[in-house]
């Protein structure tokens, strides 16, 4: 498998052109599917805006910081609590809460399209595109 | 969608594809291929058991070698395993392109796999 991976990646450029141009299709309807245009619109809205980004980038600076901590068994109930505030706060962050549940449908509707291409071909094309096993 | 269907459709007119499907197919009618393959997986789940006991062998392990041997010497599997290899490739690649366009991951293997 990794042989394979690596020819992936060597191979990117090198598709047979009749297959190419079928991905490149397929890519330009994927963006104007609803789930992937709708995940999209809510990037744009939290990129947007201040008060979302400080929130995310402040938890994943204590997200970082925690990690750090629980290697070495330093975590206190501060840091804890500190965590816990700014998740709350990601929560009631409409925008946030907004990109993360139009994420979820953007991979659910790929997921969808992998399994059509899966029934199509008869062979489980999630497991051999992705860098898994099968 | 159409263009899922034209993807596909691409896809299966690969001569990787078309190998992929030969192989499957020969290594599917070949008895003595599908013999030694399960010979191997059978030698291998025993010894898995037997080696919870530490009751594996010098022997055990050379039979199980000779085993391996037997199957990824096989020109079937060696050629299924060749022809899956370079499928795999290409399915990468196209999924390579596709998340790099779509700036999401297009395929992710979500369940588990390998037992």
């Amino acid at each position: 498998m990794a042989n394979a991976q690596k020819r992936a990646n060597q191979t990117v450029d090198m598709l047979p052109a009749q297959l190419h141009a079928a991905a490149e299709e397929l890519a330009s309807s994927l963006m104007r599917a609803g789930p992937i245009a709708a995940f999209y619109q809510a990037k744009e809205r939290l990129e947007a805006d201040e008060e979302a980004l400080t929130i995310l980038e402040r938890l994943a600076t204590v997200q970082v910081e925690l990690r750090g901590k629980q290697a070495n068994g330093l975590v206190t109930h501060e840091d804890i609590e500190r965590l816990r505030a700014l998740n709350e706060q990601a929560r009631n962050n409409q925008l946030i809460v907004e990109y993360v549940t139009t994420q979820h449908m953007a991979n659910d509707y790929l997921a969808e399209v992998n399994q059509e291409i899966s029934q199509l071909l008869g062979i489980d094309f999630s497991a051999f595109a992705s860098a898994g096993c099968y | 969608m159409d263009a899922v269907r034209a993807f596909a459709a691409a896809l299966d007119s690969t001569p990787e594809f078309v190998g992929f499907e030969e192989y499957a197919r020969a290594l599917k009618n070949d008895e003595e291929a599908t013999n030694a393959i399960h010979a191997y997986q059978s030698k291998q789940q025993t010894l898995q058991l037997m080696s919870r006991l530490n009751a594996v062998s010098e022997d055990d392990l050379r039979e199980l070698e000779r085993l391996q041997r037997a199957v990824f010497d096989h020109p079937t599997i060696s050629g299924y395993i060749q022809a899956q290899d370079q499928l795999t490739a290409l399915c990468q690649a196209s999924a390579r392109l596709l998340s790099e366009r779509i700036g999401l991951e297009f395929s992710v293997k979500r369940s588990g796999c390998c037992g």
